[in-house]
């Protein structure tokens, strides 16, 4: 569902708990970029909904059933916005441990890295738990 | 994601365009292992066309690395973009890794 105006516009859409639905987020995101002809940074957003839509899949439910993630994605006045909400178990990226990146090569452990790269790439990322759903905001403002 | 595997001499260059992340992985995790068992491990990653790398991306380099550092072979990347620069460094990665600006040098430092 999309609603357009001038310079403005929100995608709604829902996807279930698999990583084979994460395509669809990043299609939505592509066709959005290019309908508005956004810069390259909006590409920093493809791979931050990457982390945190994938962080929910493998992480946020502790049974098998399936279960909707709502992906909300804006453009509007200069920035990117994406807003992903949840009913898996409560996980505040921000503050999240964050892995050792000093151990040797031989000593890693793949994994963690995410909500690192997540806070990287974004301007901005809040946090919400209401009414036992996750509810993450990422901004990227687009004049950097 | 696009893959293009070469061979310079004992080299195998595997080139990686478009985006490394959760959905695309498993594909470039499977031709890497490919690669790697198929002789003696000394690979070139060209990501000149990679548009950007994910966390799931970062998991299948740290794999592969280790795997060819266990097996004492050589893995040198280059061809990074900004993008996908920043993601090794915060990773803590990229002082790790062999990269290099142009594929001829990197060729050569992997079979050497």
């Amino acid at each position: 569902m999309a609603n357009r105006m001038a310079n403005c516009e929100q995608v709604e859409l829902v996807i279930r708990n698999r990583i084979d639905e994460l395509p669809r987020v990043i299609a939505a995101l592509d066709a959005l970029v290019q309908r508005h002809e956004l810069p390259d940074a909006a590409l920093d957003m493809h791979v931050a909904l990457d982390e945190v839509l994938s962080n929910i899949v493998k992480y946020a439910y502790e049974d098998i059933d399936s279960h909707d993630i709502h992906v909300r994605l804006k453009v509007s006045s200069g920035q990117l916005e994406a807003e992903v909400e949840d009913d898996g178990k409560a996980f505040d990226p921000l503050h999240a441990i964050q892995p050792d990146r000093k151990p040797p090569l031989a000593e890693r452990k793949p994994g963690g890295l995410g909500v690192s790269i997540v806070k990287r790439l974004m301007s901005e990322v809040s946090y919400t738990r209401a009414h036992g759903r996750n509810c993450i905001t990422l901004t990227r403002r687009l004049d950097r | 994601m696009e893959l293009r595997q070469e061979n310079a001499g004992a080299v195998a260059i595997v080139a990686i365009s478009g985006r490394i992340d959760s959905n695309t992985s498993p594909q470039l995790e499977r031709v890497l292992i490919d690669t790697i068992a198929a002789g003696a491990p000394r690979l070139v990653l060209d990501l000149t066309g990679t548009q950007y790398l994910s966390s799931a991306g970062l998991r299948i380099l740290l794999l592969t690395a280790k795997q060819i550092e266990r097996a004492s072979g050589r893995f040198v990347l280059h061809g990074l973009c900004d993008r996908v620069r920043d993601v090794l460094d915060l990773s803590g990665f990229l002082s790790e890794l062999k990269v290099c600006s142009d594929r001829t040098e990197a060729v050569a430092i992997a079979g050497a």
